[in-house]
């Protein structure tokens, strides 16, 4: 029992990583996914170049404990996107599986 | 905003069907964790790709032998004073919903976020459920 969007792709609702070819990398709950853009709702993201933490660490600990919030709507353009995977299925140790 | 509560109340019945107390505000919160005990809170919701295995697979764990003293709900967009209270019992836990709370009194010892219910069947969910009761609920509830 509850609501359900079957319609919206298998990924609606499901919390996702978008690792983007630029090394930066989404965590958030997938609205939609197309040859257009990934949609994010209620999202976080992890800057390379600007985070002390490494992205293997972020995403151990999103993994372990989820993400926090940050961003109500992202759109990740699809061009942009190297890996899209569910957090559920990042390895223990942080690690993407292969896509 | 709030869903119409005749489309929530079932979603409720699931778990209180069960013998979970429902928990609507702050204050029943606190009490509820005001105690040397285990307690696991249910963080519901009424989404269909995470609750909808959530409340059967809790329902099913809690039937185990080894389960907490305690099973409490609390529904996220609905109850909002009594979910965020619950939420300021897990202060470095980022908020999801469903989600479960296992506590030995008022600290938290085990947390299982949406993403890790998400699109999952109820037995799996009860089975992570158990396995948590077993590592921190030392005693047989009666």
């Amino acid at each position: 029992m509850g609501t359900f969007h079957d319609h919206m792709g298998e990924l609606h609702g499901i919390t996702v990583v978008v690792r983007q070819l630029d090394g930066n990398t989404w965590i958030g709950r997938c609205h939609s996914e197309d040859s257009v853009e990934v949609i994010l709702h209620d999202a976080d993201q992890h800057v390379s170049q600007e985070s002390d933490e490494s992205p293997e660490d972020w995403l151990k600990r999103a993994r372990q404990m989820g993400h926090w919030p940050r961003v109500s709507t992202v759109r990740v353009p699809r061009e942009r996107v190297k890996v899209l995977v569910r957090l559920s299925d990042v390895t223990n140790g942080g690690e993407l599986p292969a896509s | 905003m709030p869903y119409p509560e005749e489309l929530v109340t079932p979603m409720r019945k699931e778990l209180t069907d069960h013998g979970v107390t429902e928990l609507k505000s702050a204050t029943e919160v606190e009490d509820f964790l005001s105690t040397d005990e285990t307690s696991l809170v249910i963080v519901n919701s009424v989404c269909g790709c995470a609750a909808g295995g959530a409340r059967p697979g809790a329902a099913l764990a809690i039937q185990s032998e080894t389960r907490p003293a305690r099973v409490g709900t609390v529904f996220a967009g609905q109850d909002v004073e009594a979910t965020q209270k619950a939420r300021d019992f897990c202060a470095q836990v980022p908020p999801s919903s469903p989600s479960m709370a296992l506590f030995k009194g008022s600290e938290l010892v085990w947390f299982l976020p949406r993403h890790m219910i998400e699109g999952r069947d109820p037995q799996s969910i009860a089975f992570d459920l158990v396995q948590a009761f077993e590592e921190h609920c030392s005693s047989t509830a009666s």
